[in-house]
């Protein structure tokens, strides 16, 4: 169990390592494939055509000495020409760069150039001679098909060369696709031995988490304590936790609680051992529950004893009384099994109460009317015997009716007072009047009176509510909100009554710093204090009448500073005003 | 006002003629011209460009490079004058040399390359001079051999043989 998820994840992250770095190595050394096979691709592109440019000028020369010739122009000028001409032809002959031409060109045509070029030469000394001139020119007009030829042969030459090189270019890509393919076919096959090697592994890695977990509760199970009992109380074996939790005289070959070793929890187990090895009952298996007070609190132990199986149990003697006991500490399992049924108590003790408030409630409310119709007898029989002399007797009785009856009532009127509140005969207020009331209450006494501004709505607000009630909720709002601006250092506060969608809706807000974020958690929960002082039950007890009449409370912080309570409270239908 | 003006631009006109007739004061050529050169440069002997004969150019100051080229077998001896020396000879300003040879063949080499490199236009090849038939009479050559960098297409293309005309731009 401990050990499944590292187990599994060593091995496999090797290899994803490996798995990485063996792709990185496959495309870099296709990368640099690519780059070798491209830098010889765009060698191979040079031109190197400087031998067919070598050909043509030849035949260009060889032209525009004709024309020279043709054309009359002094003998220097054609000496020129037929030297530029014949430099051309040297160089056919000697350069080192047009040897593989030389070896390319059909031989006959060449060893006829140069012939043909020295002849050329020869007439060109003797131009000035009579008859020289058309000599050379028949000489040249002899030689122009023997230079087309060359010519022709250059350009097929030309287009040969470029056919191989273009040949070799495709099958240098051709070659580089091929290795890309075997190097990506490598890269497959190693992502399936990967994810072979993978599952195999996880296969492995499953097995062992399975076996440890075996282990595991194996050695969970030894955290019972276990001991073999003979049936005087000597410990046959024992476990080390049974020496633990029993104490010395658990050992194996010691005599359980014996002497000044007997022990609570030993003697425990020795006196239910010894219960069960009584004759009728050394087949049974048997279970107790044992509470013992430590220094630390009340543990707990189960205790469960077995009969002795095998042959141990037909074998006489002491053999045959033999039980094996089982110690277990159940202590956490305990105490949580007690919370729960504490928890349940409270609960049942809270509806309890709900029912009883909800009884006695009906009973006040019944019981009020006669109450009150009984002190109104009294009072006109008090009124009567006072008319009538001589009844002192009767007089006293009836005084002592006055104050009981009172007494009675008050009684009553403190149970309803605890009771849920009854919306029904709660009563309707003028809102205006009540914050009138709550603003004269809040600020007697102080000197001078801080600012507080009210905003009073267009229409009269008449809402749902006696004055007290919409007074109480008011006040506690104006005091928080009072308190909060003066801790501020800005007394005063603002009211604001509007009339919103058949609701009243009271606004105080104040001049302080705000509802901080810790106190906002808590801030309608009874008995939670801010730093303000009192018993932290006024918002509490706020919300619960703003509730009981059908309206809400809630608040927020102002951008600028200081926080809004919002009272919303229905309006009371027309005509309920009294 | 304006008559000081005046002055002013016709002594500038005298200065500009003194200075053109000053420049143009190199010596002409006695024997048959191999070289013309033109363009952008502040010394005449011909009209408005620089006429030359063999002798002329052999009065400069000489250098030998040797080196192998792909037009000739082995190592060959030439002997010229460098290009920038010349560029100074005819006081060149320009920024490019256009090189033209006696069949029209003609390429540019940038005034930089030709202070930089040493760079000759070549009379002589192995102690003799060049006829046209085998390059001459002048014959741009670059030291292939001691700058390897050098041997490249497109030096290869600026080495001009049969140069008859330079034109500075």
């Amino acid at each position: 169990m401990f050990s499944s998820s590292s187990s599994g994840k060593t091995p496999s992250s090797s290899w994803t390592a490996a798995y990485v770095v063996g792709m990185s190595l496959i495309i870099l050394l296709a990368a640099a494939i690519g780059v070798l096979v491209f830098k010889e691709i765009r060698e191979m592109k040079v031109p190197e055509d400087d031998a067919g440019w070598v050909i043509f000028q030849l035949g260009f020369e060889h032209q525009r000495l004709t024309m020279a010739a043709e054309t009359r122009q002094t003998d220097d000028e054609i000496r020129l020409r037929g030297d530029i001409y014949l430099s051309r032809v040297l160089l056919v002959r000697d350069a080192p760069m047009l040897g593989e031409v030389r070896a390319s060109l059909i031989n006959d045509d060449l060893t006829q150039l140069f012939l043909s070029a020295q002849e050329t030469d020869r007439l060109l000394a003797q131009i000035d001679r009579p008859g020289g001139r058309e000599a050379l020119l028949n000489q040249l007009r002899a030689d122009e098909p023997m230079i087309r030829a060359l010519m022709l042969d250059m350009s097929n030459l030309n287009r040969k060369i470029q056919a191989d090189r273009r040949a070799e270019q495709i099958q240098s890509l051709v070659f580089y696709l091929a290795v890309l393919e075997v190097l990506l076919l490598a890269l497959m096959a190693m992502g399936f031995v990967v994810l072979w090697v993978t599952r195999k592994l996880r296969e492995a890695g499953r097995e062992l988490a399975d076996q440890l977990s075996t282990q595991n509760a194996i050695l969970r199970s030894v955290d019972d304590a276990m001991l073999g009992l003979g049936a005087d109380g000597a410990v046959l074996y024992s476990n080390p936790r049974a020496v633990a939790l029993l104490g010395p005289s658990a050992a194996a070959g010691q005599s359980l609680a014996d002497g000044s070793l007997a022990e609570g929890l030993a003697a425990e187990v020795r006196a239910l051992a010894r219960e069960m090895a009584t004759p009728g009952s050394e087949g049974h298996s048997g279970q107790q529950k044992v509470h013992l007070k430590t220094e630390q609190g009340t543990r707990h132990y189960a205790i469960r004893t077995f009969p002795a199986g095998g042959a141990a149990t037909a074998a006489p003697g002491p053999r045959r009384a033999a039980r094996i006991v089982t110690v277990t500490d159940v202590t956490a399992e305990e105490e949580a099994a007690h919370r729960r049924e504490e928890y349940d108590a409270r609960i049942a003790e809270a509806s309890r109460l709900l029912a009883y408030a909800a009884i006695s409630g009906g009973i006040v409310h019944e019981i009020s009317q006669p109450l009150a119709a009984i002190r109104n007898y009294i009072y006109a029989l008090k009124v009567s015997l006072n008319l009538k002399p001589g009844n002192d007797e009767h007089r006293a009785i009836a005084d002592h009716l006055g104050e009981e009856i009172d007494r009675a009532i008050e009684v009553v009127r403190n149970v309803r007072r605890m009771g849920p509140q009854d919306p029904h005969d709660a009563g309707v207020c003028n809102v205006e009047e009540a914050i009138a009331h709550s603003v004269r209450l809040v600020t007697l006494g102080a000197n001078p009176p801080p600012p507080i501004t009210i905003n009073r709505p267009e229409a009269p607000a008449i809402v749902n509510g006696s004055l007290p009630m919409i007074g109480q909720v008011v006040v506690n709002l104006l005091k928080n909100a009072l308190s909060a601006s003066a801790a501020a250092g800005r007394p005063g506060a603002e009211v604001d009554v509007t009339i919103h969608a058949g609701q009243a809706e009271i606004m105080v807000a104040d001049f302080g710093t705000g509802v901080s974020a810790d106190a906002a958690k808590s801030l309608f929960a009874p008995f939670s204090k801010s730093a303000r002082g009192g018993m932290g039950l006024g918002l509490a007890i706020c919300q619960r009448i703003a509730s009981t009449l059908g309206g809400s409370l809630s608040w927020e912080n102002r951008d600028g500073a200081g926080a809004v309570f919002k009272f919303t409270v229905p309006l009371a239908k027309e005509g309920s005003m009294p | 006002m304006m008559r000081n003006l005046a002055a002013v631009f016709i002594l500038l006109q005298f200065a500009w003629a003194g200075l053109a007739t000053a420049a143009c004061d190199l010596p002409s050529p006695a024997g048959a011209i191999i070289l013309k050169v033109e363009g952008q440069i502040q010394a005449c002997n011909t009209g408005l460009e620089v006429r030359l004969d063999l002798d002329m150019i052999e009065a400069l100051p000489k250098k030998v490079i040797k080196t192998q080229n792909p037009w000739e077998q082995g190592v060959v001896t030439y002997e010229g004058v460098l290009l920038r020396d010349l560029l100074d000879y005819v006081k060149a300003n320009g920024t490019v040399i256009s090189l033209t040879a006696l069949n029209d063949y003609r390429a540019d080499i940038s005034v930089e390359d030709a202070r930089a490199i040493d760079v000759i236009l070549a009379y002589k090849r192995n102690g003799e001079l060049m006829p046209v038939r085998e390059k001459g009479p002048l014959f741009v050559v670059f030291p292939f051999t001691d700058d390897p960098s050098l041997a490249i297409e497109s030096r290869y293309a600026q080495s001009v043989w049969q140069v008859s005309r330079i034109t500075v731009k």
